[in-house]
């Protein structure tokens, strides 16, 4: 039941993200009014139109889209643990906390490192968002990378300098990619190391 | 113990019902704002429940669906929350490419990950050199396909003599969701091939079915399952490509996406209702459509990255 509605997000496409954040983050919006609800105040935070709380805007629909996908991941690995450890574990007399904290949270390490990964390359990546939102601004507030090269290519019109930036950024992804994917294969083989698994 | 297993349970549900509350908020509002008049949308105080708050009305459904050139009720309305705004052509344009993309993908995907599973084709590392390709930021890619798309008629005229465009095309965007979507179906098609027991494929082999046989009767059917996840998956990826739509088409062909944006920033002053429409009727469908294979969804997800 839960993990069905958690999962609602991510199937919604992000332009339409863009345009429900939009309304949402209006300083007459509703996530003004609640915030005003539990605080008792009257907040009017103009989200979309002051440099910190359009950063956070784009962060906050950022995480709501794809906390579910982490949440997948770690949910597989979760099923995915050998019963045996745990189990043992309960044998010998320990509590709930202390069977997550020494036995599966261990043993969950590469699933989180790999979430971990995952998402780091694809936040790297973000574009629709911050486009939506607030095209970049205020001022240069959410210019990511994808924003930046997007700016200079087709509203500066310097097609060749966005295409020499973005061999730059090839190279300086280059530089983040290769480490993860070694990151990704190594926590990959402990995972497959990791004694029988349940099929 | 017990008292403190109940506790434990109460504070679990605490947790999981805000959670819930925060993914349902955004979406509730969209579907909310959907039903609103104009004069309603960003009202302050905030004016939360339908009949009780605001009058429900079907016009920005009336709007977004509307057949035929002007407006809902025949002639051209003055204020432009009263304009239609069809988006028939984004959705007809959308399904035709991401259906035939996602299909092709999945067929040309899945092979290649048989062949990958199976035969170690391209050696250990071929599927983390796949990877790579999905990592790069589209933008990158964007500029000079853009440049490649433009010159590369020119190429086909002078080589072949044939006359065929590329930019502004369907078969241009499809051709290039297939290849950006390649890497997934690959890495998740590896993970559902990897777990058919190849011992069934040699028995197979043994009572004289051709490797093609084999492929059709014993891996297909077992196999099947993940290739509908997969295809979801790459559905919705395609659904919502938005980056590379927007720098290779138009004016000709309109993807929902690059469809939609122009609403975001064509109309002075946000038209909120019509989007909410659009928006809730976009999503509809995916949402549906993956609930109902939720099942499934935990293990595919992952990209095969985890094994189950």
């Amino acid at each position: 039941m839960y993990l069905t509605i958690f999962l609602v997000p991510m199937m919604i496409i992000p332009v339409v993200i863009g345009y429900d954040f939009s309304m949402l983050l209006i300083d007459t919006g509703p996530l003004n009014s609640v915030l005003g609800l539990l605080s008792g105040q009257d907040i009017r935070i103009r989200w979309l139109s002051e440099y910190r709380a359009a950063q956070v805007a784009v962060v906050l629909a950022d995480v709501w889209q794809w906390t579910p996908l982490t949440f997948l991941i770690l949910v597989s690995g979760l099923t995915g643990l050998p019963p045996d450890p745990v189990r043992a574990a309960q044998v010998m007399g320990a509590t709930r906390w202390q069977v997550f904290r020494h036995v599966q949270l261990p043993l969950l390490k590469p699933v989180i490192v790999i979430a971990l990964v995952v998402r780091t390359m694809e936040a790297l990546k973000i574009f629709d968002l911050p486009m939506l939102l607030t095209q970049g601004g205020p001022g240069n507030a959410t210019e990511t990378l994808s924003i930046f090269l997007w700016r200079n290519a087709w509203v500066f019109n310097k097609v060749s300098y966005a295409a020499a930036a973005s061999l730059l950024v090839l190279v300086l992804f280059s530089a983040v990619i290769f480490p993860s994917i070694w990151l990704l294969r190594r926590e990959r083989a402990a995972l497959e190391a990791d004694g029988p698994r349940r099929r | 113990m017990t008292r403190r297993q109940v506790a434990f349970g109460v504070f679990r549900h605490v947790v999981l019902s805000a959670w819930t509350l925060i993914v349902l908020f955004p979406v509730a509002w969209m579907v909310l704002t959907s039903f609103k008049d104009a004069g309603d949308w960003v009202s302050w105080p905030t004016r939360w429940f339908p009949f009780l708050d605001f009058e429900p009305t079907l016009l920005n459904y009336r709007q977004i669906f509307y057949i035929g050139g002007t407006t809902a009720s025949g002639e051209l309305r003055r204020e432009a929350s009263e304009q239609a705004y069809a988006i028939w052509k984004g959705v007809v344009d959308s399904g035709v490419i991401v259906t035939i993309a996602s299909l092709a993908s999945l067929g040309l995907g899945a092979a290649l990950a048989y062949a990958i599973s199976r035969f170690r084709t391209g050696g250990r590392n071929y599927p983390y050199t796949i990877l790579t390709v999905r990592m790069l930021p589209p933008i990158v890619i964007a500029i000079p396909m853009l440049i490649y798309y433009t010159s590369l008629p020119e190429f086909f005229r002078t080589v072949f003599n044939v006359r065929v465009a590329f930019f502004d095309t369907h078969h241009g965007l499809i051709l290039l969701y297939i290849v950006t979507t390649l890497p997934y179906v690959i890495w998740m098609m590896l993970a559902f091939i990897d777990a058919v027991p190849r011992e069934l494929e040699h028995a197979a082999r043994l009572m004289g079915a051709s490797r093609l046989t084999t492929l059709r009767v014993v891996v297909f059917p077992l196999v099947a399952s993940g290739m509908a996840v997969t295809l979801l998956f790459v559905f919705i990826l395609n659904w919502s490509e938005f980056l590379l739509a927007l720098t290779l088409t138009q004016p000709n062909v309109l993807t929902l996406p690059v469809l939609l944006n122009k609403f975001q920033s064509a109309v002075e002053g946000r038209l909120y209702g019509p989007q909410a429409a659009i928006g809730t009727v976009v999503t509809l469908p995916v949402v549906v459509f993956g609930l109902l294979i939720q099942k499934h969804l935990v293990k595919g997800f992952s990209f095969g990255m985890i094994r189950r």
